[in-house]
C-alpha cells in the first residue's frame, strides 16, 4: 500500500515516540507495526528524517549498533512530541471527517 | 518560537558553511544502513553477495539518495521562502498605495541617509592615500604666552626636533609658494617647498623618475603632480632629467607624482591641495631660528601610540626652551594631530551634525512604515487569528510577516540607492572647496554596504513590530468580535507614540534647519571689512627686475596702466589678500614702543605689504589718519596703517595716530624688525573666515616691505570680468612670458567662505521640510486608521446628538494633545543639543527663539494637516451606517 501523502511525517515521528531508532530500525519498525501494509523505502526514508531533523523535531546522535556497527539514532525532540500530538489530532480530525463522509446516508 | 527560528537559522548556516560535513555524515548514515540491511538479509539466510545484491536493490543507488536528500533540504528552504515572497509580493499587491507609500517612505529614508554617509564616509572615514596613514601626524608649535596654538615652526625647530626625538621615524616639512612657467601662455603655478625626505615619511612614491634624494636638497631638482604634468607637458617622460621653461632657472625635472597623489591638510594650514610642483628648501632654513613658516608631517615610528609620541614631544619641547632662549620666552610646546583628524577638524562637526539630521529622517521614515504596518496587522488580526486556527504555526506566520517586511525593504532599499545617487550628485553640485574628497568616492561599497544594513535593519523592525501586535491576539476573542470594532491596545498606544516621536523628531531637525538658515543669512550679512561687489582680483609676479628701484617703478607704472582703462576705478595690491587661504599667512610678532621685549611677544599681526592704492581699492573704510601715498616710499619715513582691533588693544582710548612700532618688514637682510609710525587706522578686515575676527592687522608700503607675488584688486564700474581679457593683452604686451593666476572676481572668495554654511543650510533645510512632510503624512497614517476603526463610536456619539462639528473638534484636539506631547519632548531634545551645534551657528543664539517659535508653529500645523481629512471622515459617520455595518 502506498504511504498517503504527507503522513510519512506522522509514521516516522510516532515510530520514535518510545525510543530512539536508526533509519533502518525505523523502517523495520513501521513495517512490522503496520503488518507489513507500509513498506518505507531508503529513498524516501532518509530524505525524511533528514527534512525532519532540519524541522528539529527529531536529533540524529551517532551511536553503536547491533552488529557492532556506528548508526545514527534518531531521537523525538521536546518539539517534534509537540507536532506528534498535533499531527495525531489533525490525523483524527481528518479521518473521522472522512468517515462522516463515506459513512454518510446518501 | 525565537529558539525554534534561531535553530532554524542553524541550520541554514550549516547548509551553507558546513555543507562538507553534513554530506559526509549523510554518506556515512547511508553506507552504515546499507550494511545493516545486508545484515538482515544475511539474517534471513542469504549468502553474502546475494543479500549485497537484494540491498543494492532496496537502495536505488546511493547517490540518488543523497540527491534527494540535498533536494528534500534545500527545497524546503528556497520553496517555503520563494512561496513567503510570493505571499509578501501578492499582498503588497492588492494594497497598491500602501506598497507604494512604505517603498517611497523608505527609499527617502533610505537614500537620504545613503548619500549623507556617502559624504561622511569620503571625508571622514575613508583613509588617506597614503601608506600606513594612521601612522602619520602634524605637529604644530604653540608660543602659549602668544595665543597661537597651531602655529607653523622654524627651520631651526624642525632640525632640533628630528635630533631630540625618540618616537618618529621621519619628520618632513613643507611650504607653498608660487613659480611661473615661461613659453607661449605663461603660468602661475602653486608649488611647495618641501624637506627632501617628505615623499619618503608620507609613503609616496614617485610614478616616473624619482622623488627627491639627500644630494638633491636645495638643488635645482623639481618634481610634479601627475595632472599638471600631462596638461602643460602632455606627460611627455622624455622631459625628466630636463630643463623646463620655468621664470626659476636653473631646475631640473627628476619625477613625477602618481596621478592619485594628494595633499591633505586643514585649511588652516594654508598648504592647498593643488600644489602642482615640488623643489626642496636646502639647507639653510636650518639657521632660521624666527621665521616660523614650515608645517611638520612626522611619521610615527611603527608600534609607538599617539600619546606616547606626544609625550616624547613635551619633552622635546621643554629640551628646545632650555636651549634657545627665543623659544623660552614663548613657551614653546608642539601639538601632534593625526593627519586625517586635523585635515578634517573644522568639518566634522558640521558632517556629524548632518549625519545625525539624516539618521532622524530614516527614523521618521521607519516610524511611519511601522505604523503603516502595525495598522494593517490590526486589519489583518481575523486573516492571522484564522490561519493560526487552521494550523499554521507561529513561526510560519511570522515568517510571512518578516517575509513582507524584507520585500518592502528590499525594494525600498533599491530605490533608496537610486534616491541616493541622485542626492549624491546634488551634494556633488553645491559641496564647498573642503569637501573636495567627495568627488572621487561615489557611491562605493562600504556606503552600499551602509545602504544594505540599513535596509535589513528596517526589515526586521518592520517584521517584528506587526508580529508583536498579532501575537498578542486572543484568538476567539477576534473571530468573535469580527476584527471590526475591535481596536488593539497596543496600535492604539503605539499609534500615540510614533506620533509623538515623529512630532518630536520633526522639532529638532526644523530648529535646526532654521539655525542654519539664520545663520547662512547672518554670514551673508557680515560687514567683511571690505566691498566685495564690482571688485575683480587676479594674482601676479611681475619679474625679477635687475633691482628693486627698476622693480617699484615697473608696478607704479604698471597700477597706472590698469587705472587708466575705462570701467577702473582704482587699483592696488597686497601681497595676501582677505579670505584667499591659498598663500600662507603673513603674521609675525610687533613690538609697541614703550612695552617690554618679553610682553611684546605676545603681540602678534597679521602682516601685509600693499600698494597705496589697495585699502581704498578694497573699499576699507578709514577710522583715523589717512591711507597710503605713492611719496611713502623706500628709504623715506617708515609708516604704518594699522586696523581698529590693533589700535584698541594696543592703545586703549588713545588715537594710534603718530604711535612708533616695531613691526616685521621685508629687507636686504630678510625679515628684520624696523621702527615706523602709524599714520592711518582702518577698519578690521576679516582676513581668514567671514565669522571670525582672528587678530589685528598692520599694513606696510609695498616699497618699504616688497613681497612677491602681489594680488591686484581693481574697483569696478562694469561687471569685474568683463576686464580680464584687455588686462591679459595688456600684460603680454608687456612681458609675454608674465602670467596672471586667480582671476577672480572678489565675490567668488566671498562665496567660498559661506560655501560650508550654505551646504549644511540647503541640507539641513531639505531634512526639515522631509521631517514636517513625513511627519504630516505619519500622522495622517495612524489617524485615518484610528478613525476608521472608530466610526461606529462616532456613528454612536452623531446618534446621541453630537454635531459634525463637534465631533471634529474631538478628533483634532486629540491630535494636537498628541502634537503637544511632540512639541515638548522636541524642545526639550533641542536644548540638549543646542551646545553640540554651537560650532554651526553664527550670529545667533544656539537657543534661538525665533527658530524654536517656528518649530512650535510648524509642526501643530503640520499635525492638523496631517488628522484633518481622517477628522473630516469621522464628523460625517452616520449612525445609521454603523448599526447597518455590525
Amino acid at each position: 500500500m502506498d504511504i498517503l501523502q504527507g503522513t510519512l511525517d506522522l509514521l516516522i515521528l510516532r515510530a520514535l515516540e518510545l525510543t530512539p531508532m536508526h533509519g533502518v530500525g525505523v523502517a523495520a519498525r513501521i513495517h512490522q507495526v503496520t503488518n507489513g501494509a507500509f513498506v518505507v523505502k531508503p529513498g524516501s526514508l532518509f530524505p525524511a528524517l533528514r527534512r525532519l531533523e532540519r524541522k528539529a523535531w527529531i536529533e540524529g546522535v551517532w551511536g553503536p549498533s547491533e552488529n557492532n556497527r556506528r548508526a545514527r539514532y534518531y531521537k523525538l525532540t521536546r518539539s517534534g512530541r509537540a507536532q506528534l500530538a498535533e499531527e495525531k489530532r489533525n490525523w483524527y480530525r481528518m479521518t473521522s471527517a472522512m468517515n462522516w463522509m463515506l459513512e454518510s446516508e446518501g | 518560537m525565537f529558539r525554534q527560528m534561531f535553530r532554524r537559522l542553524g541550520h541554514l548556516y550549516e547548509l551553507l558553511v558546513r555543507r562538507r560535513r553534513l554530506e559526509e555524515d549523510l554518506d556515512k548514515e547511508l553506507r552504515s544502513s546499507f550494511e545493516m540491511i545486508v545484515d538482515q538479509f544475511v539474517a534471513r539466510g542469504m549468502s553474502l553477495p546475494e543479500a549485497r545484491r537484494a540491498a543494492r536493490i532496496e537502495f536505488e543507488g546511493l547517490e540518488h539518495i543523497k540527491e534527494k536528500v540535498r533536494d528534500g533540504l534545500w527545497g524546503s528552504t528556497l520553496q517555503i521562502f520563494l512561496q513567503d515572497v510570493r505571499y509578501a509580493c501578492r499582498g503588497l499587491r492588492r494594497r497598491p498605495s500602501f506598497a507604494l507609500i512604505a517603498v517611497v517612505t523608505l527609499a527617502l529614508g533610505i537614500g537620504v541617509n545613503t548619500a549623507v554617509f556617502s559624504v561622511f564616509y569620503a571625508v571622514l572615514m575613508r583613509p588617506l592615500p597614503y601608506s600606513h596613514p594612521e601612522q602619520l601626524a602634524l605637529i604644530w608649535a604653540g608660543f602659549r604666552g602668544a595665543g597661537t596654538p597651531r602655529a607653523p615652526v622654524s627651520g631651526t625647530m624642525l632640525r632640533e626636533i628630528e635630533l631630540r626625538n625618540r618616537s618618529l621615524g621621519g619628520i618632513a616639512g613643507i611650504w607653498t609658494i608660487t613659480r611661473t612657467f615661461t613659453g607661449d601662455t605663461p603660468e602661475q603655478v602653486k608649488f611647495a617647498k618641501v624637506t627632501v625626505n617628505f615623499f619618503d615619511v608620507l609613503g609616496v612614491r614617485a610614478a616616473h623618475g624619482h622623488t627627491f634624494t639627500k644630494d638633491e636638497n636645495g638643488g635645482p631638482a623639481i618634481m610634479l603632480a601627475d595632472g599638471f604634468f600631462r596638461r602643460r607637458f602632455a606627460g611627455d617622460n622624455r622631459l625628466i632629467g630636463k630643463t623646463l621653461p620655468m621664470q626659476s632657472t636653473p631646475n631640473t625635472l627628476v619625477g613625477v607624482l602618481p596621478a592619485d597623489f594628494q595633499l591633505h591638510f586643514a585649511p588652516d594650514a594654508n598648504v592647498p591641495a593643488d600644489v602642482q610642483g615640488f623643489d626642496s628648501f636646502g639647507y639653510y632654513i636650518y639657521e632660521e631660528r624666527t621665521l616660523y613658516y614650515i608645517r611638520l608631517v612626522a611619521r610615527l615610528k611603527p608600534g609607538v601610540s599617539m600619546s606616547e609620541a606626544q609625550r616624547d614631544l613635551d619633552r622635546v619641547a621643554k629640551e628646545i626652551g632650555g636651549a634657545y632662549t627665543e623659544y623660552a620666552s614663548e613657551d614653546l610646546h608642539f601639538t601632534l594631530a593625526g593627519m586625517q583628524a586635523d585635515a578634517v577638524r573644522e568639518v566634522q562637526p558640521a558632517l556629524a551634525a548632518l549625519f545625525a539630521g539624516a539618521a532622524f529622517i530614516l527614523l521618521i521614515c521607519c516610524v511611519n512604515v511601522t505604523s503603516l504596518l502595525v495598522a494593517r496587522a490590526s486589519e489583518r488580526r481575523k486573516e492571522m487569528a484564522l490561519r493560526l486556527a487552521l494550523g499554521a504555526s507561529r513561526s510560519r506566520v511570522l515568517r510571512q510577516l518578516l517575509a513582507e517586511g524584507s520585500v518592502l525593504s528590499v525594494l525600498g532599499g533599491v530605490a533608496g540607492i537610486a534616491v541616493a545617487w541622485a542626492g549624491f550628485r546634488g551634494l556633488l553640485a553645491i559641496r564647498p572647496e573642503r569637501f573636495a574628497r567627495i568627488a572621487d568616492a561615489g557611491l562605493s561599497w562600504p556606503v552600499l554596504a551602509f545602504a544594505a544594513a540599513t535596509s535589513l535593519a528596517a526589515a526586521m523592525l518592520f517584521g517584528l513590530a506587526p508580529a508583536i501586535e498579532c501575537f498578542q491576539l486572543d484568538l476567539v476573542e477576534t473571530l468573535r468580535a469580527g476584527g471590526r470594532s475591535w481596536l488593539g491596545r497596543f496600535y492604539r498606544r503605539a499609534g500615540a507614540g510614533l506620533v509623538v516621536a515623529e512630532i518630536m523628531l520633526g522639532f529638532v531637525l526644523v530648529t535646526g534647519a532654521a539655525l542654519t538658515a539664520r545663520t547662512l543669512l547672518r554670514i551673508g550679512q557680515v560687514r567683511p571689512g571690505f566691498e566685495a561687489h564690482h571688485r575683480l582680483t587676479f594674482q601676479l609676479a611681475l619679474g625679477r627686475a635687475p633691482n628693486l628701484a627698476v622693480q617699484f617703478r615697473n608696478i607704479a607704472d604698471w597700477e597706472a596702466q590698469v587705472a587708466a582703462l575705462p570701467g577702473v576705478e582704482r587699483v592696488g595690491a597686497v601681497s595676501h589678500l582677505p579670505l584667499d587661504n591659498e598663500i600662507p599667512n603673513w603674521y609675525s610678532p610687533y613690538r609697541p614702543e614703550g612695552v617690554s621685549e618679553n610682553r611684546a611677544a605676545t603681540m602678534i599681526a597679521d602682516h601685509r605689504s600693499v600698494t597705496p592704492g589697495y585699502l581704498a581699492a578694497m573699499g576699507a573704510r578709514l577710522v583715523e589718519g589717512r591711507y597710503f601715498t605713492p611719496q611713502d616710499r623706500a628709504g623715506g619715513r617708515q609708516v604704518l596703517i594699522v586696523d581698529e582691533m590693533l589700535a584698541r588693544s594696543t592703545w586703549p582710548g588713545q588715537s594710534a595716530i603718530g604711535k612708533k612700532v616695531d613691526a616685521e618688514h621685508v629687507t636686504e637682510r630678510g625679515f628684520v624688525p624696523v621702527s615706523s609710525t602709524v599714520v592711518g587706522v582702518v577698519e578690521h578686515m576679516r582676513n581668514h573666515s567671514l565669522t571670525r575676527e582672528v587678530r589685528g592687522q598692520l599694513y606696510m608700503p609695498f616699497e618699504q616691505s616688497p613681497r612677491s607675488p602681489l594680488t591686484w584688486v581693481l574697483s569696478t564700474s562694469v561687471p569685474p570680468l568683463s576686464l580680464a581679457p584687455t588686462i591679459r593683452q595688456m600684460l603680454r604686451q608687456r612681458d609675454p612670458n608674465l602670467a596672471m593666476a586667480k582671476v577672480r572676481p572678489m565675490t567668488e572668495y566671498v562665496a567660498r567662505d559661506i560655501a560650508p554654511a550654505g551646504f549644511t543650510a540647503v541640507l539641513a533645510a531639505i531634512f526639515g521640510a522631509l521631517a514636517l512632510l513625513l511627519a504630516a503624512t505619519g500622522i495622517y497614517g495612524v489617524f485615518n486608521y484610528q478613525i476608521s476603526r472608530r466610526l461606529p463610536e462616532m456613528g454612536i456619539r452623531a446618534a446621541l446628538g453630537a454635531g459634525g462639528r463637534d465631533v471634529l473638534r474631538l478628533v483634532l484636539r486629540e491630535g494636537l494633545a498628541l502634537a503637544a506631547a511632540g512639541v515638548l519632548l522636541g524642545a526639550a531634545a533641542s536644548l540638549v543639543m543646542a551646545p553640540w551645534l554651537g560650532s554651526l551657528v553664527y550670529g545667533v543664539s544656539a537657543h534661538d527663539p525665533l527658530s524654536y517659535s517656528l518649530a512650535l508653529l510648524l509642526l501643530p500645523a503640520a499635525a492638523l494637516l496631517g488628522c484633518w481629512r481622517p477628522a473630516w471622515r469621522a464628523s460625517r459617520a452616520n449612525p445609521a451606517d454603523t448599526i447597518r455595518a455590525e
